[in-house]
């Protein structure tokens, strides 16, 4: 049931799909379109036994038809069954054009384009999923193992009637995962394209020596400002509350960027700050969902100032700015902070007294105008003193002013990154991430 | 109450599909002890106008068939959009496979009988008027005008209406006789202004984003209730721009109905569903303050509170006739007179914790397998008036619309803030304060609550998330204001 040749296929049945699409189209009529799809393996655990396993295969075909100003979004099920299919293409080409004639013109048309070609098919490296799922579950059997595997392939394509063809194809996993006793866990996560059961085994091994340190006696703090080390993990978390519209140049405009004063100049932030879209990373590919091809690096932030926001083709057309082909949403995609010259293995000892936080949770805005952010701890976060971890704490509540975090409060930045894939699996299996090194800050206050 | 049809509310299409499934039962319900299956079709309309003009339009598709499958106490499941008889055979040898390969590991084994009982019915919920038949040039004057009327000054910078129109159909089959049609039409609308003066940006919207989401078409998009509302949206946008900011400290707090409805959502719904008590989220959503034990046993607030789960209520977004388990929809309380007395757990939660639970094992969609969720969660009205509750204030704050939502993975510790806030002094609204904000620990906040208001207003969300796999939800909550004594409340800044 999984075919390793399974992308391949879906490719092939893709091409024939789009070129009987364009096929029908009339005069000056134009249409792109746009595959998400993924033949996947969802197993869900608690106390290291299976509760859910699920297996999807879906594909779903963006439609965007242009015609006299005039611009119609459609997304459609491709069922991979080709009588089906062009059954149903064939009626949706006809309902496209009658309702486009319904709509009002559109005020900021973006003319289709011809954005080239790419091409990348990421190998497939095995093992297949359920044997993956075989070898994740064995060595968790004496563990509250708690975790989520999704494995398989994953496309993205884009075509368009101007002669415009992207494809991007992977097949990856990840193994999303905790490990409880009572009610404290470490977690991690492992990811990648190639399953390695030794591999797998060190992580669960480190994954259990944190858990040691949970095993010491709770630290219950006071609410206060902290010295604080914020690892990848958790300052991915911080990285994607900022992907609700504060790098967008439409959520500038609009007021609801929370970086709208650190664009306009009126704040600076810490020359330590590096912060770019690299889609060298290899994590998404570089079109977007119109096929439209962002610059292979980018940079946002230089030196603390805040150079570039994400701008898309509407927002180009509607403000008069060059786009850089950001998605339509104008949040990262792939998103890079630079590394800064903190060894990792000096972070406890350059925290010195304060907390180390693995991960944090359900962060959000509490004053998007200052950019101030409120959010818990979780998992396995720690008091350090002199240097030593003495202990897991309480959770905590924090609320602080992003722009003094990453700005006079920003300490260091670790040399080593790690790159943290998106493991969100709302409507269909993610891609993108980002790349991130841990951070140490001080004044991280916590009020509840 | 809700519509119940009596005669078949199947289309033709969906008649295919029926046939469909039920070739598939025939062909393999002797292959496995238990086989059910569950068609999903929806489409969704997004339309929207940002400052009078034209700015969004899209369609969504969605159509494709769960099949479940059990063997050895065990489920699995496969999720397929080829809905040919080799498709549908395919995704059935794909669940059996899952279903035998972990039958071993399984966390736990269910008598089919008991999770998946037989279920003969169907359900149609109110919504009349399609957008096919009212039309998008039609749809869009109507938000066209609606971006007009929020545009009460220049300081208003951004102002965008928006709608989204849902009409999803569900069929559950089953190799126990199960046989249930759910057709649902949903239109959800939002509203919201941007005003700006110097650097200061503040938003209003009509009762926080999307928060009017309703089981109806497209016949309640009428400008006669639209239009004073977009209004007051931008005049209260404006209004903000010259407010103080929220005062910090202990005050007394009237919670605005559309502000209740996330206080109940993330403080009472998420931490008494059965699956996240036993665990199942503990390395995603969370887990939970309250334990099995807790039921029947713990006072969750003072006296005063009556919380129900209701998936009965007309035109509340999440009313239904059964679950995807095929349990029968039936209100129950959750929490009476204070005392926490039922969790949402649907049959499979049930009868792993020994609890009784209610119809809420839903999916998000055919690609999804159930789990247990939220739906109408509604706290009852009480005895006291708005005017008396405010008079009964020596300082203290109202606050309306959510705008920020925060809470911890045991559903202790939270903090949310508001779109708009008006200050109380000596028993009067004295003025409005921008930016306010409370946080507090759950238990505590609902013992704290002093009057219930005696009128009730419905609201809900498009947009809750749980699960691994991630799931969407649709959910309706309903309550009167309410007011909770000596709050921590705080205001905005740096």
């Amino acid at each position: 049931m999984f075919a390793k040749d399974w992308s391949q296929r879906v490719e092939s049945y893709w091409n024939g799909i789009c070129g009987d699409l364009f096929s029908q189209l009339q005069d000056s009529e134009n249409l792109s379109l746009s595959l998400s799809g993924e033949n996947s393996l969802y197993v869900r655990t608690s106390q290291a036994k299976v509760r859910q396993a699920t297996q999807v295969e879906q594909l779903f075909v963006a439609m965007v038809f242009k015609h006299q100003q005039k611009t119609y979004h459609s997304r459609q099920p491709l069922t991979m069954n080709l009588a089906q299919d062009r059954a149903h293409f064939q009626e949706v080409l006809k309902m496209l054009r009658k309702r486009l004639q319904e709509l009002p013109e559109d005020p900021y048309f973006v003319p289709m384009k011809n954005e080239g070609t790419s091409h990348f098919h990421g190998a497939h490296a095995g093992p297949e999923p359920m044997q993956i799922a075989e070898q994740m579950l064995e060595p968790t059997q004496n563990l509250d193992f708690v975790g989520f595997l999704t494995a398989g392939d994953k496309v993205l394509a884009s075509q368009n009637s101007l002669g415009q063809r992207h494809w991007f194809s992977q097949n990856s996993f990840f193994i999303d995962y905790s490990i409880y006793h009572g009610p404290k866990a470490a977690k991690d996560l492992y990811s990648g394209s190639q399953f390695d059961s030794k591999m797998w085994e060190i992580r669960l091994g480190e994954s259990r020596k944190h858990l040691e340190h949970l095993l010491l006696p709770e630290k219950v703090l006071t609410p206060g400002k902290f010295r604080a080390y914020l690892s990848p993990h958790a300052l991915a978390q911080v990285v994607g509350i900022t992907e609700w519209g504060a790098w967008s140049f439409q959520g500038y405009k609009d007021g609801s960027s929370a970086f709208r004063n650190w664009y306009d100049g009126q704040v600076q932030l810490s020359e330590k700050l590096f912060v770019g879209e690299n889609f060298t990373l290899g994590l998404n590919p570089r079109f977007n969902e119109n096929g439209e091809v962002a610059p292979e690096k980018l940079m946002l932030v230089e030196a603390g100032q805040l150079s570039n926001l994400l701008v898309s083709t509407k927002s180009s057309q509607e403000f008069k700015v060059p786009a850089n082909n950001a998605s339509l949403s104008e949040s990262p995609r792939s998103l890079e902070i630079r590394g800064g010259d903190l060894d990792t293995p000096m972070v406890l000892g350059t925290l010195d007294h304060g907390v180390y936080l693995s991960h944090l949770h359900y962060l959000n805005w509490s004053d998007r105008q200052t950019a101030r952010i409120t959010g818990m701890t979780r998992f396995d976060c720690f008091y350090v003193e002199g240097g030593k971890i003495q202990g897991p704490i309480k959770d905590m509540r924090f609320d602080v002013g992003l722009f003094k975090m990453w700005g006079p409060n920003l300490v260091a930045l670790t040399s080593q990154s790690e790159v943290i894939p998106n493991t969100a699996t709302y409507e269909e299996r993610s891609s993108g991430g980002s790349k991130l090194p841990g951070m140490i800050v001080s004044d991280f206050e916590f009020t509840l | 109450m809700k519509e119940k049809s009596t005669t078949p509310v199947r289309s033709a299409s969906a008649d295919q599909v029926h046939q469909s499934l039920r070739n598939l039962l025939v062909r393999q319900k002797n292959a496995c002890d238990w086989l059910g299956l569950r068609a999903y079709r929806e489409q969704s309309t997004f339309l929207g106008v940002k400052n009078e003009k034209f700015d969004h339009q899209r369609e969504q598709v969605e159509n494709g068939v769960m099949v479940e499958v059990i063997c050895d106490g065990h489920f699995g499941y496969a999720a397929t959009q080829d809905l040919s008889d080799a498709g549908l055979d395919r995704a059935f040898t794909q669940a059996l496979a899952l279903a035998r390969s972990f039958a071993s590991r399984a966390l736990h084994r269910f008598s089919f009988s008991e999770v998946r009982p037989k279920a003969q019915g169907s359900y149609r919920s109110p919504g009349k008027i399609t957008m096919d038949q009212l039309g998008f040039a039609e749809a869009s004057e109507r938000l066209t005008k609606a971006s007009l009327a929020m545009k009460v000054s220049d300081e208003v910078i951004h102002r965008m209406a928006r709608l989204i129109l849902v009409e999803t159909s569900i069929q559950l089959v089953s190799s126990s006789g199960t046989e249930v049609d759910q057709e649902f039409k949903m239109l959800m609308t939002d509203f919201n202004a941007a005003a700006k003066r110097g650097s200061e940006v503040q938003v209003r919207s009509d009762q926080g984003g999307l928060a009017r989401c309703y089981q109806s078409g497209m016949e309640d998009l009428q400008l006669d209730n639209i239009l004073p509302r977009c209004y007051k949206v931008g005049v209260e946008a404006v209004s903000l721009l010259s407010a103080e900011d929220c005062p910090s400290g202990k005050f007394d707090v009237i919670l605005a109905p559309d502000q209740m409805m996330l206080q109940i959502h993330e403080s009472i719904g998420h931490p008494l569903e059965l699956d996240r008590i036993l665990g199942d989220e503990r390395n995603f959503a969370g887990w939970s303050f309250v334990g099995l034990e807790d039921f029947g046993v713990l006072q969750y607030g003072s006296p005063l509170m009556n919380v129900t789960y209701d998936p009965t209520q007309h035109q509340e977004l999440a009313s239904f006739s059964f679950d995807d388990g095929g349990q029968r929809a039936t209100s129950e309380f959750l929490i009476k007179e204070g005392k926490l007395v039922r969790g949402l757990g649907g049959l499979e939660s049930q009868a792993r914790s020994h609890k009784p639970g209610v119809a809420n094992f839903r999916s998000a969609s055919w690609n999804r397998a159930p789990i247990d969720r939220m739906g109408n969660i509604n706290l009852l009205p009480g005895s006291s008036s708005l005017p008396e509750m405010v008079k009964s204030i020596e300082r203290g704050v109202m606050m309306y619309s959510n705008k920020s939502w925060s809470i911890d993975d045991y559903r202790r510790k939270f903090q949310f803030s508001c779109e708009y806030g008006e200050f109380i002094e000596n028993g009067k609204v004295t003025k409005v304060v921008k930016n306010p904000n409370y946080r507090g620990e759950t238990l505590g906040f609902w013992r704290s609550l002093a009057a219930v208001g005696d009128k009730i207003e419905t609201y809900g969300s498009p947009y809750c998330g749980k699960g691994e796999p991630s799931q969407i939800i649709r959910v309706g909550h309903s309550a009167p204001h309410c007011l909770f004594r000596n709050l921590e409340v705080f205001g905005g800044g740096k």
